[in-house]
């Protein structure tokens, strides 16, 4: 074990973008090989004072992973589950910061390798004979990385039954700029009323926490939980790496489920979210419900008119004009259902209908298939237009509001004549909005859009970032949920735990140097 | 008419892996419908007109249900699962005999036995043929596309550039060559369909199959050693940093190539 480290000088900036698009510049890229190197690599950059970007997958699409300048700290050699135990409320695996969420799942599915370590006595053997478990966080990208997904409290489909990655994180080992590090379980230390106080190593941090309340209720990504009497585990998980480095974590597990898959086709946008509507005050047995309006489903027809194995699925049914995508567990009731969607103009004949676990993944790849393609687009727009990314809505309302901010999305969408396509995760109400850039006005248009979708999500009781985070393109949203003042005070929580300011420069509370 | 279409659960291919010494890891995988069936499973239900039937049958362990429910739900009238312990370790010669043996029995009134060019596990090709020689009927393979016509079926097969149209007998043996890139996949209406279509079990002793003729011991193939194909990589290292001496240096290795 050494905590020696290779910088290699980066020449080529072209591979340093994540989905966002967003461009990004850094001097050298060190790829630790263990938590060592992590270290050292955090100990020269911190007394040198060069900032240090900390990228896994680069899946984000806020621009947290792209640097601004200084060092990039590249996590890929963190990978692996690293044991397996069991507590009061079931199992958990302690895994790397950069195991991908498939891994996770291939892992978990393979019942872990024999020489997974025990956490606690007879752990793996008890997850094997009453298994199988899933890590039940769902980020629609599952190439995504856990450190990633924890560093942004990421959320997905599932997040209708199984809430947000905040949920299932039992515990975290942050390390510091300066290379002290710490275990922080869930429960272990909470703020007394706005004072944080807690010991990492040689180092005692005492400092005051914000003075807003995180907005909870709705789906909600934007920086950390913040709360009077927060847990301090909450410090981390969301804040894009500003305040430390994730580089192990304890997740917990729920029991796998035989699931039904179904994709519904509805004559219209209109019958679509009416029959969601229904399907959410009927239906408790949905796992997740997921929004595909009729321009979402157009855009798959155009790009399998080219490609017809681009999706490897048959020809959407005649007469599909918008969906529903939800899964069922296999022994549940389906008749309510049946009567539910029937009622909105969708018989069982128009249903997709999946109990096949290759066909499910079919199902959920067209669905993961819509930002895909829009990622896709606008990274070929890059080269004629560099000064644009990707700007997909990421708003959430609560229930009471979800038909206003609909309308309100229609209404003004339409008065600027931008092209859209709306798809995501109805039964939170935090569909996602995608213009179709054709120009650089329409970049700059649709930024001035987004940010009065932002403001009047947030009118309404919602959250202008419900998953996405904040990272480097939407910091303004900070200050639009939670005040002026918000920023300074975060800002101050970093200048305690990370005195240089290196970590994540522009992440949440702006300032990349 | 009856169709029988003979179909194969197969490792799901999302699901598997190969670890570092070579070995197939299939990470709990449950299987799926191999492609090259799923697609000799949408032709014959595109040939079904009004009081025919599709019906598929496949040989393997019990799991191999869920596949054949999967069929019911694209749409087939019935499933026969061929499952027996002591079929276990069958080689192709050995599968095609337990199959001759089931449509002896089970669809000796076939207008099509019909299978998939091979399957993506073993890849072998050879069962269609095997099956049609003990039955002793004609075989079609690289069948590209097939319609009724009078008292049979005229085909169109296609081989490395060469189409051909054949008439095609009832009772025959036929093989399709492609994969229907796009797929099936079932509507809420086939799964509550197939909830009413049993699956019926055939065991050996249903088959009249002595214990010597099939599985393990009634396969011909004896495997010795499997290894993972890896071959050897010769890598050079040359650093040029004149982009002529470099442009050189690849066409002499090219042509050294010829």
């Amino acid at each position: 074990m050494s905590d020696m480290f290779f910088r290699h000088k980066i020449t080529d900036m072209s591979g340093l973008a994540d989905e966002s698009k967003l461009s990004g510049r850094a001097e050298n890229r060190i790829v630790p090989l263990d938590e060592n190197e992590l270290r050292g690599a955090l100990i020269y950059l911190n007394n040198r004072s060069i900032p240090a970007n900390i990228v896994a997958m680069r899946t984000g699409v806020c621009g947290g992973a792209v640097p601004q300048g200084g060092d990039v700290i590249e996590l890929t050699n963190l990978t692996g589950i690293t044991g397996v135990g069991k507590d009061e409320k079931g199992f958990y695996i302690r895994v790397r910061p950069c195991t991908t969420l498939d891994d996770i799942d291939a892992q978990l599915l393979a019942g872990l390798s024999d020489d997974t370590p025990e956490l606690s006595e007879g752990a793996l053997s008890e997850f094997r004979a009453t298994g199988p478990y899933f890590y039940p966080v769902d980020p629609t990208e599952t190439g995504s990385s856990i450190g990633g997904n924890i560093a942004t409290n990421a959320s997905g489909p599932l997040t209708y039954r199984y809430g947000p990655t905040r949920d299932w994180v039992r515990a975290v080992k942050i390390m510091f700029a300066d290379g002290g590090y710490t275990w922080i379980n869930r429960g272990a230390v909470h703020a007394d009323g706005r004072r944080m106080s807690f010991s990492a190593g040689r180092s005692f941090y005492s400092f005051n926490i914000p003075t807003y309340d995180s907005r909870t209720g709705v789906k909600n990504a934007a920086g950390p939980l913040i709360s009077e009497g927060m847990d301090l585990i909450d410090l981390f998980i969301g804040s894009e790496g500003i305040f430390g480095v994730i580089c192990e974590a304890e997740v917990r597990l729920a029991p796998r489920k035989r699931n039904l898959a179904l994709v519904a086709f509805f004559p219209s946008d209109a019958d679509t979210l009416a029959a969601a509507k229904d399907l959410k005050a009927g239906c408790d047995n949905l796992e997740f419900l997921e929004y595909m309006d009729g321009r979402s489903l157009d855009l798959l027809r155009r790009v399998t008119a080219d490609d017809p194995a681009f999706l490897g699925l048959p020809a959407f049914p005649e007469g599909a004009g918008s969906s529903l995508f939800f899964d069922v567990p296999a022994d549940s009731p389906l008749d309510g259902i049946i009567t539910i969607i029937g009622a909105h103009g969708c018989p069982p004949s128009m249903v997709w209908c999946a109990s096949e676990p290759s066909d499910a993944a079919r199902l959920r790849r067209m669905r993961h298939s819509i930002p895909r393609t829009i990622f896709e687009y606008v990274a070929s727009l890059k080269g004629d237009m560099p000064s644009i990314h990707k700007m997909g809505t990421d708003m959430s309302v609560p229930d009471e509001s979800a038909d206003e901010m609909m309308a309100f999305y229609a209404r003004r969408l339409q008065e600027e004549g931008l092209e859209y396509v709306m798809f995501g995760h109805i039964g939170n109400n935090h569909p996602h909005v995608e213009i179709i850039l054709k120009s650089v006005e329409d970049f700059e248009k649709s930024k001035r859009l987004y940010d009065e979708f932002a403001a009047k999500a947030v009118e309404l009781g919602g959250s202008p970032s419900a998953e996405h985070g904040i990272g480097k393109i939407k910091t303004h949203y900070i200050p639009m949920l939670y005040g002026d003042k918000a920023i300074g005070e975060l800002r101050r929580v970093k200048s305690v735990l990370d005195p240089n300011m290196i970590l994540c420069p522009g992440n949440i509370i702006g300032g990349a140097r | 008419m009856r169709f029988l279409v003979a179909v194969k659960q197969v490792p799901d291919t999302g699901r598997m892996s190969i670890d570092a010494d070579g070995n197939l890891v299939r990470s709990g995988s449950t299987g799926m419908l191999d492609p090259y069936c799923e697609s000799a499973l949408l032709y014959a239900l595109s040939l079904r007109s009004e009081g025919d039937s599709v019906e598929v049958f496949t040989m393997g362990p019990p799991q191999a249900a869920t596949t054949l429910k999967r069929c019911l739900e694209i749409g087939a009238d019935a499933a026969y699962l061929i499952s027996d312990r002591a079929l276990a370790g069958s080689d192709t010669w050995a599968t095609s005999r337990a199959i001759e043996a089931f449509l002896s029995r089970y669809g000796c009134d076939a207008a099509l036995v019909i299978f998939g060019r091979q399957t993506i596990d073993g890849g072998t090709g050879q069962v269609p043929f095997q099956t049609a020689r003990l039955l002793d009927v004609q075989q079609f393979a690289y069948i590209d596309s097939i319609e009724k016509e009078g008292d049979g079926f005229v085909a169109v097969q296609s081989y490395e550039g060469l189409r051909r149209t054949v008439r095609v007998p009832m009772g025959s043996v036929v093989s399709f060559g492609g994969i229907d890139l796009r797929g099936a996949i079932p509507t809420l209406q086939g799964h509550l369909d197939a909830q009413n279509k049993e699956i019926i079990e055939v065991d050996r002793v249903k088959l009249g199959l002595g214990l010597y003729s099939v599985g393990a011991k009634g396969s011909p193939t004896k495997i010795v050693r499997t290894q993972p194909n890896a071959p050897e990589r010769k890598n050079r290292m040359v650093i040029i940093n004149n982009p002529a001496t470099a442009a050189d240096l690849l066409r002499q290795e090219m042509e050294g190539m010829r």
